[in-house]
């Protein structure tokens, strides 16, 4: 699937995410900015990735600010992004939630 | 101790989020809107599905004040904009304050480090960057990071490792607001007692008629006051009451004689204060004694039983005035400082408001008290049927003092009992009788100075018993 167009999803409160999908062309890059990055960086990236890939999204560029934000938090900001970039709806589906 | 997290409606993770949508969105618009300002976020951290209810609200609120007060106390003006106070999220509310944010910063992490429970608030300073609305955070003004309040460990690990289980979190929580709650609730029957306790100085003043006594119609038997004399007594020595308010409600050791000692010393100031409110006229020095041992007596037997016990009162009294004749009437004080109690011990053996007081006020316990609750209708209708109840069985000093004679008690009792027999204020016959008594004590220059102290008391016992008697459940 192709992302139509650049989606935001979260705040940039303690304990959210605030991710941002714009188009790429060279598979999921994601510019991680964490405060946890050292003990979680890897565990988010893991999670925004496989999220993106159960939208059939393989190519994307993320731009991601960490304020703690536990995985079912990353998770859920990346379905609304993603769901939004997709254009299908402004509300994340929550049953695949 | 019991959770507070008994109540509340669960919250799932899309509510959480679509709230932090809500409230980004909100914050967005006022930052946007008040340029001048800073906009300050206030919410609570309460780990687990249950954030909002009766309890977490009262906490919220109540523990704000003091964050008010800051802003007070330092001159710093603001308002509070938007408040969702019964939010299933938890209660926030968004102030805007006329402060630098980092002024403003430094102030809110002082409240949040300021009381082990603070640290369950989150106060968010609010600050535009590179286009986007942000909280300040601790780092940019040189703050420590938040650390765990459970184990003391940096937050944001315990918080993303998910450490500590909700349970444990959820206790941790509990204790930590049932602890501010009672202090709060000390703090607001503190705060009734002190009303109540103004409000019969004030009650017993503006009554009518009271023979004897000033009133607002009529005080030709007290040339030297009047009623706005009262009225100003009556709020001069408020901080007294409220020491004798928080001297029981605080925990502290039994030693009821030391605290009736502290207490004594209190009231000294009390008078000071109120012969500086009436230019020398003594108005309340009797009230100042027994409303203070009251308030005291209340405060502590609440402090012991939760609830209203007036027979716990009563005894509470006794404990503290344990000895009170023997120690202030049997030794001798120079005679030219003598008051006028002191003088009638002396001369006719009577032992006047201590005696009363150290048996722990039986005439108003045994008289006073039953006729006014008995009493249905107004107030001015209550008091006065009390004032003659208790008139009736009280060994008046000022009443003594001013004939210069006890057999002066014997006509009293006669008169109070002719008036009571006819019905006393309820009945024509009655009212006419107090006014006639009323013109007889003018007439003679008497005085019912030691009822009315009495009376004073009464009407305290009675708002403490029908307004303090639900626990304050509001």
């Amino acid at each position: 699937m192709d992302i139509k167009k650049t989606a935001l999803a979260g705040t940039l409160e303690s304990s959210d995410i605030q991710i941002t999908l714009s188009k790429g062309d060279n598979g999921i890059n994601i510019d991680l900015d964490s405060s946890v990055e050292e003990l979680y960086g890897d565990q988010i990236r893991k999670v925004i990735t496989e999220t993106l890939n159960a939208y059939g999204i393989d190519n994307a560029n993320v731009k991601a600010v960490d304020k703690g934000a536990l995985d079912c938090v990353v998770k859920a900001r990346t379905m609304a992004a993603a769901q939004r970039a997709l254009e299908t709806t402004d509300q994340p589906d929550w049953e695949v939630f | 101790m019991t959770s507070i997290f008994a109540t509340g409606q669960p919250q799932d993770i899309p509510a959480v989020l679509a709230n932090k949508d809500r409230r980004a969105a909100l914050q967005q618009r006022l930052v946007a809107a008040h340029p001048a300002m800073t906009v300050v976020a206030a919410k609570l951290n309460i780990p687990g599905p249950i954030k909002n209810n009766r309890a977490i609200q009262r906490f919220f609120t109540t523990e704000l004040l003091a964050l008010e007060r800051d802003w007070l106390t330092t001159g710093q003006l603001f308002y509070q904009d938007t408040e969702w106070l019964d939010a299933g999220t938890g209660p926030e509310r968004f102030y805007l304050v006329k402060a630098t944010p980092q002024d403003v910063k430094a102030q809110t992490t002082r409240f949040e480090e300021g009381q082990a429970s603070h640290r369950l608030f989150d106060l968010d300073v609010l600050v535009q960057r590179a286009g986007q609305v942000v909280p300040l955070s601790r780092a940019d003004s040189g703050q420590p990071a938040r650390r765990c309040f459970v184990c003391g460990r940096p937050a944001k690990e315990c918080g993303r490792s998910r450490r500590h289980t909700v349970a444990e979190l959820q206790a941790a929580v509990s204790s930590l607001i049932s602890a501010a709650l009672a202090v709060e609730q000390r703090r607001r029957v503190r705060d009734r007692l002190v009303a109540f306790a103004q409000q019969s100085l004030l009650y017993e003043v503006v009554a009518w008629p009271k023979p004897g006594l000033v009133d607002p119609v009529e005080h030709s038997a007290h040339p030297d006051m009047s009623v706005f004399t009262f009225i100003n007594s009556s709020l001069s020595f408020r901080r007294y009451l409220e020491q004798a308010a928080k001297l029981g409600l605080s925990e502290h050791p039994a030693d009821y004689p030391l605290m009736f000692k502290e207490l004594r010393e209190f009231g000294k100031r009390a008078e000071q204060a109120m012969f500086a409110a009436t230019n020398g006229v003594n108005t309340h020095k009797g009230a100042v004694f027994s409303l203070g041992i009251m308030t005291l007596a209340v405060a502590d037997s609440w402090r012991r039983n939760g609830r209203v016990d007036l027979a716990d009162i009563q005894a509470t009294v006794k404990q503290l005035l344990v000895g009170l004749v023997q120690d202030d009437l049997q030794k001798q004080a120079a005679v030219d400082q003598q008051t006028a109690g002191e003088l009638q011990y002396r001369q006719y053996g009577l032992t006047g408001i201590r005696g009363e007081a150290q048996a722990g006020y039986p005439t108003v316990f045994d008289h006073g008290l039953p006729a006014m609750l008995a009493t249905a209708g107004e107030w001015n209708r209550r008091i006065i049927q009390t004032m003659l109840a208790l008139a009736r069985y009280t060994e008046d000093s000022t009443l003594v003092k001013r004939a210069g004679d006890p057999a002066i008690l014997e006509w009293k009792n006669t008169q109070v009992d002719a008036c009571l027999a006819a019905g006393g204020v309820t009945t024509a016959a009655g009212r006419a009788k107090l006014a006639q008594l009323e013109q007889e004590f003018t007439a003679k220059h008497l005085s019912l100075g030691g009822t009315a102290d009495l009376l004073i008391v009464t009407i305290f016992l009675t708002l403490v018993k029908e307004g303090l008697a639900d626990g304050l459940s509001d």
